[in-house]
């Protein structure tokens, strides 16, 4: 049965043979006797998660010292509980299923004769990459350090910034084959007990069999029914993850990923950067207004372009007309058919230069860029102002870099629309966008909070960034935007 | 527990469907209203609002519940009545909005398209808003009326240079009636005050405020916008269909002209908003008069109700987007507006009154 | 299993929307950029009980940007079409050419001097209707046909339209020289209390190239939608002046000290209405003028006598053509461009009503007064010397 517990055996042979069963016949689980004093004892570990010097050095060496005498009356195990006390990082398993637990985690597991019971010892020592900078979250005066793979990493980048005891980082496991260790991250002081209890009901009732990155949870935090917009945000940042929850937001640090989902996650924070909060607050402000009307290029630009040639030429003035009518002259698609193929184009160059091998990476930028941009003009395929209009998409939709799924799905829409029914299907387009986003409301907080409802207080770092000496004097609660 | 939204948002939604109406104002061709009395017509529109109005704000004030729910607490089948009445009146203000919209689109802007696709599309997207919910209106309400606000003062700050005082007309020159019987007219037709009679127990505001704010805001609103187009087109604009539109074909900022073809976006946005809230009004008549929640199609139900309507009396009823207003209609509406209140009202007074006696 | 019903009849119904909608699309007509024949100025003659409109458009098979040798086809095209109306007349225009018209781009909307004699509301009537043409294209009559001023040859690297159209404009700097868009003038048309005006162009041979030049020779003047008189390009200026649409204007001024030039920077014009029965329009012109350039007989230097003399020389000039404008057009031929009918009629409504009962024979004309002040403000770069 799954959830039987097998206590250890008190015979070292048996619990030998039980381990060996439980893991199978993996050719990295390492078996090793050994004498601690007149005590058989053996352990278990996996080989490539042990740090083996530590384990020669910290553990055995240790033990197999001659001035390691048991006491009469004591035990080798609390001998050796009260030499490693003082090392920390011991802990006692009473099962089997604990023990091979921790076995896979990477600790070393001793389980002596007769004792019944098994030590391990967290001497984790698995290949794991480095503090590196974030690829997705560039800036250009913050942080230089970004979230690894490593969830025990990742907790110790968090609590450098937050250096409180307000700090809660609760540690739960999800996936019934893959038993990831998720971290769920809040500040005491600040979180809602309801939400943080609703969020942590959510991660508990996954019942997946392997959780292999944040992605795979997102969904369970996310509402039920459809919505182009998400309820739960990804940051790459410690720094970021930390003025979430100063907010009174929830951060969930999955092992193997090196994003945090931050739950509930509003459409303002799409437009905010870290970068904000370290520049002078008029530039600030203008670059957060300048991400809005990216955003919206990104995603109405080709269809508005598309729009306009062909039901409304009236709006466009005389001299573009003309070089647009010129160029789209020797084209042999019609406008809307060249707008989904060149957006197509893009996607998939994108999509390749995101999959390709660094090493032919670079051909793909030359293609993309040389042959498709400019060849594809010069032999009348596309016209110039078409291409004008990807490359500003594209380059909007970088500015936005989080919204890009969504955005990269609308603008075809758009186009289709646009194509079809000109600029009033586009605003249809576009009154579904913000009725789809008005309905999204993650754990009762508007999505579009603090725009509507409109929330004075949130306003000073909403659009507008007030400077610190105000914004400092009294916190943003997320909590205060709840309807 | 029921969604709610609050002063800001309701506002905002009455005051996008009123807007509409204003886009699509036609002056009566018949009587013909000079420039300068549509002050006047306001007035009387204002007053006539007013009137309407007081029986569903005395309801929402004294019993806070919707009349239907009243209308139920009276009878049952007083309360089914009430809600068919309404949903019939929702379904009308949609259809008679959406070919006023359809009248636009085919005489000014696309004669040659068939224009079931658009329309089509309108109506779904409406049921789609509807079935998000009274929040998700509300808040896009808000997020368009500030669009909408900006556009408009966009469009009258850049029509003010040809502005000229001479094309206005003397006040009241050819007697108060045509400007009373227009004002009078256009309140006929002024179907979001019904809403206050439905939706008001969602809506966490005071009603009476809202309602004045709503009515003052629009009346000075329209004022605004009639003094610039009877300033700038003159005699020109009366001659024209759409008043507004024409004012925005002559708007320019920089290279940029013709700003009609974004005026007519974001009109668009508002008649989306308008449908979808008239929808949605109709699915709480149902739900208040019938006792239970209406099923999932409902609003696809709702939504070929107003596609059959704009269908048939759009092609059918002669000048049916132009007037629209004829004295059936106008009866139709003070009914659901004045009389179906009172009478619930009365009735379920009565009835507590009957419950009361019979207890003692 | 309700789950299934209801997925079942989502489904039926997408199909039946789909097959509805589609049928719809065939009802949608797109129409490509290069589909369409950019039209850029439109010209109505009549002749013979014959509408003849020709049409300068724009040739998109021609390189955009002029072409670098002599013989690089030119940018637009004409094209002449005859009807019994004016929107029978451009039907023909895809018959032709097989594009559909845009008439959102047109520039400008030339009337043929006869055509404008004919009935100029008849040929308006298309473009108040057509929803796509600018409400704000600028209107002018042609001194001969439409046809003749937009077949001229003029730059090749030009479109006419535009040549056209800076022509019409050109008054902002001239003063000689009416712009009235499409929609003010139907506006004073309509108005039974307004007169109606619109400049009148001509075309001319270039004196040193093969080239032609346009020329505003005056300002039609309009009485029952026809052509009644067209006054000189001095009368146009005092036309200006009365109805405040003076922007800039440079009004040589010859006094005893020299010939000097003004340049007008500001003008305002007030017509103030007379109270009661009787009295007159009291029309003020106030304008403020910069010397741009002082002949003298010995460079002589400028004295504040000789610039109060110039201020009183000018305000006579601009006087004597106010007063000019409005006896031609106003006295003489009944078009009331100064609308003191319309402003009788908006402050004093209840004797408007008993003076006016509107019958044209017995047009009412009401008593105008003029008062000019000008005021030269600014010298140039030279001090003002006192007089020895």
């Amino acid at each position: 049965m799954e959830n039987e517990k097998t206590p250890i055996p008190l015979s070292t042979d048996e619990c030998e043979k039980a381990v060996g069963d439980k893991l199978g016949q993996s050719f990295d689980l390492l078996i090793r006797r050994c004498k601690i004093q007149s005590t058989n004892g053996v352990f278990f570990l996996i080989d490539g998660m042990c740090d083996e010097i530590k384990l020669i050095q910290s553990v055995i060496g240790p033990l197999t010292d001659k001035h390691f005498l048991v006491e009469p009356g004591s035990t080798v195990n609390e001998k050796i509980k009260s030499v490693f006390y003082k090392g920390g990082g011991i802990t006692e398993k009473h099962t089997i299923e604990e023990l091979t637990a921790d076995v896979l985690s990477g600790c070393a597991v001793l389980v002596t004769e007769g004792s019944g019971c098994a030590l391990s010892f967290g001497i984790q020592g698995y290949a794991k990459k480095s503090i590196s900078e974030p690829q997705t979250e560039q800036n250009e005066r913050g942080s230089r350090e970004g979230f690894t793979d490593n969830f025990k990493d990742n907790a110790s980048l968090l609590r450098r910034r937050l250096r409180t005891p307000d700090l809660v980082i609760e540690k739960l496991t999800v996936g019934t084959l893959s038993e990831t260790p998720v971290l769920f991250c809040y500040l005491k002081s600040k979180a809602d007990k309801h939400l943080v209890d609703k969020v942590k009901k959510r991660i508990n009732s996954i019942k997946l069999e392997a959780i292999l990155g944040a992605g795979y949870i997102r969904p369970f935090l996310d509402k039920k029914h459809f919505s182009m917009f998400s309820d739960t945000g990804l940051t790459e940042r410690p720094d970021t993850l930390a003025s979430m929850l100063c907010e009174g937001r929830i951060g969930i640090i999955t092992d193997g990923t090196p994003f945090a989902i931050v739950v509930p996650y509003l459409m303002a924070d799409y437009f905010h950067v870290p970068d904000d909060y370290l520049t002078p607050v008029y530039y600030a402000t203008f670059m957060r207004c300048l991400r809005i009307f990216c955003f919206i290029v990104a995603a109405v630009l080709p269809g508005l372009f598309v729009a306009l040639c062909l039901f409304h030429p009236e709006v466009m003035p005389s001299d573009i007309m003309y070089e647009i009518s010129a160029a789209e002259n020797k084209t042999p698609f019609p406008v809307a058919v060249e707008a989904i193929i060149i957006h197509l184009i893009y996607e998939i160059v994108r999509e390749a230069g995101l999959r390709m091998p660094v090493a032919i990476g670079h051909a793909v930028s030359i293609v993309g860029a040389l042959v498709i941009g400019d060849a594809a003009v010069t032999a009348g395929l596309i016209a110039a102002p078409m291409l004008i209009v990807v490359a500003l998409t594209a380059i909007s939709s970088s500015v936005v870099s989080r919204l890009h799924e969504t955005v990269a799905v609308m603008r075809f829409g758009f186009i289709i629309i646009g194509g079809l029914t000109g600029l009033y299907g586009i605003m249809i387009g576009m009154g579904l966008m913000i009725l789809d986003m008005s309905s999204v409301a993650p754990y009762g907080i508007p999505f579009t909070a603090p725009f509507s409802p409109y929330i004075r207080s949130a306003q000073k770092d909403n659009v507008l960034r007030r400077s610190w000496r105000k914004m400092g004097s009294s916190a943003i609660n997320i909590d205060e935007m709840r309807v | 527990m029921k969604e709610k939204i609050n002063a800001v948002q309701f506002f905002a939604i009455i005051f996008l469907c009123r807007i509409t109406e204003f886009f699509t104002y036609i002056a009566p061709r018949e009587t013909g209203v000079l420039p300068s009395d549509r002050l006047f017509v306001v007035v009387f529109f204002s007053l006539f609002c007013i009137i309407s109005l007081l029986p569903a704000l005395v309801i929402a004030k004294k019993e806070k519940k919707s009349v239907p729910t009243l209308a139920k607490s009276a009878s049952p089948v007083f309360g089914k009545i009430c809600a068919i009445i309404y949903i019939m009146a929702f379904i009308w203000a949609a259809a008679e909005s959406v070919s006023r919209f359809e009248l636009f689109i085919s005489t000014v802007m696309f004669p040659d398209t068939d224009i079931n696709l658009i329309t089509a599309l309108l109506l779904f997207a409406a049921a789609f808003a509807a079935a998000k919910g009274v929040e998700a209106i509300g808040r896009s309400s808000v997020t368009v009326t500030a669009v909408l606000a900006a556009s408009f003062v966009i469009i009258i700050l850049t029509s003010l240079s040809e502005f000229d005082a001479v094309n206005f007309s003397p006040l009241l020159y050819n007697g108060i009636g045509t400007p009373f019987s227009d004002g009078f007219s256009s309140a006929s037709r002024t179907w979001e005050i019904l809403f206050f009679a439905v939706m008001l127990p969602s809506v966490r505001a005071n009603p009476t405020k809202t309602a004045a704010a709503w009515l003052t805001v629009f009346s000075l609103a329209a004022l605004t916008g009639f003094f610039v187009i009877d300033g700038v087109t003159g005699m020109y604009g009366e001659r024209q269909m759409f008043k507004l539109y024409t004012l925005t074909v002559l708007a320019k900022l920089g290279i940029l002209e013709r700003f009609d073809d974004v005026m007519i976006g974001i009109w668009v946005l508002c008649e989306l908003i308008k449908a979808s809230f008239c929808l949605l009004a109709a699915s709480r008549a149902f739900e208040d008069g019938f006792g239970k929640r209406a099923p999932k199609y409902f609003y696809l139900v709702l939504v070929g109700a107003v596609f059959a309507v704009f269908t048939v009396a759009a092609r059918s009823v002669s000048k049916f987007a132009e007037t629209a207003s004829s004295p059936a209609i106008q009866t139709a509406f003070y009914l659901c507006a004045i009389l179906l209140p009172v009478i619930a009202a009365v009735s379920s007074n009565a009835k507590k009154k009957k419950e009361v006696k019979n207890l003692a | 299993m309700r789950k299934i019903k209801y997925r079942v009849s989502a489904a039926v119904f997408l199909l039946l929307s789909v097959t509805v909608l589609l049928g719809a699309c065939r009802g949608i007509k797109i129409t490509e950029l290069n589909e369409r024949l950019i039209i850029e100025a439109i010209g109505v003659d009549f002749d013979d009980g014959e509408y003849i409109v020709t049409v300068q458009a724009i040739d998109s098979e021609s390189p955009a940007s002029g072409g670098d040798s002599e013989d690089s086809q030119p940018l637009t095209k004409t094209l002449v079409f005859t009807g019994s109306s004016v929107g029978e007349a451009l039907n023909g225009i895809s018959v032709h050419t097989g594009k559909t018209p845009l008439y959102s781009q047109a520039r400008v909307l030339i009337v043929g001097f006869e055509a404008a004699k004919n009935d100029i509301g008849k040929v308006l009537d298309f473009f108040l209707r057509e929803y796509t043409t600018r409400t704000d294209i600028l209107i002018t009559v042609s001194e001969k046909s439409a046809k003749e001023m937009l077949g001229a040859s003029f730059d090749k690297n030009s479109i006419g339209a535009t040549i056209i159209e800076n022509a019409l404009r050109s008054g902002e700097y001239t003063g000689r020289v009416v712009s009235i868009p499409l929609y003010k003038f139907v506006n004073l048309l309509l108005d039974d209390k307004s007169g109606a005006f619109c400049p009148v162009l001509s075309i001319q041979k270039e004196p040193l190239a093969d080239s032609c030049r346009v020329n505003c020779i005056g300002t039609a003047l309009f009485t029952d939608n026809k052509i009644s008189a067209v006054m000189t390009p001095e009368q146009t200026r005092g036309l200006l002046f009365l109805t405040d649409k003076i922007s800039s204007a440079d009004i040589p001024v010859k006094t005893d000290k020299g010939l000097f030039t003004l340049r007008v920077v500001s003008s305002s014009t007030k017509i103030k209405a007379p109270d009661g029965s009787g009295g007159a329009f009291a029309i003020k012109i106030t304008a403020e003028c910069d010397i741009t350039e002082f002949e003298s007989a010995r460079f002589s230097k400028l004295t504040t006598n000789a610039v109060n003399e110039a201020q009183l020389v000018c305000r006579d000039i601009i006087l004597e053509e106010a007063r000019d404008a409005i006896s031609f057009s106003y006295y003489r031929n009944n078009c009331d461009i100064c609308r003191l009918e319309r402003r009788r009629w908006l402050s004093s409504p209840t004797q408007y009503r008993a003076e006016f009962p509107y019958d044209a024979a017995d047009k009412k004309h009401f008593d105008t007064t003029i008062s000019v002040e000008v005021k030269i403000r600014r010298t140039g770069k030279e001090t003002l010397g006192e007089e020895k």
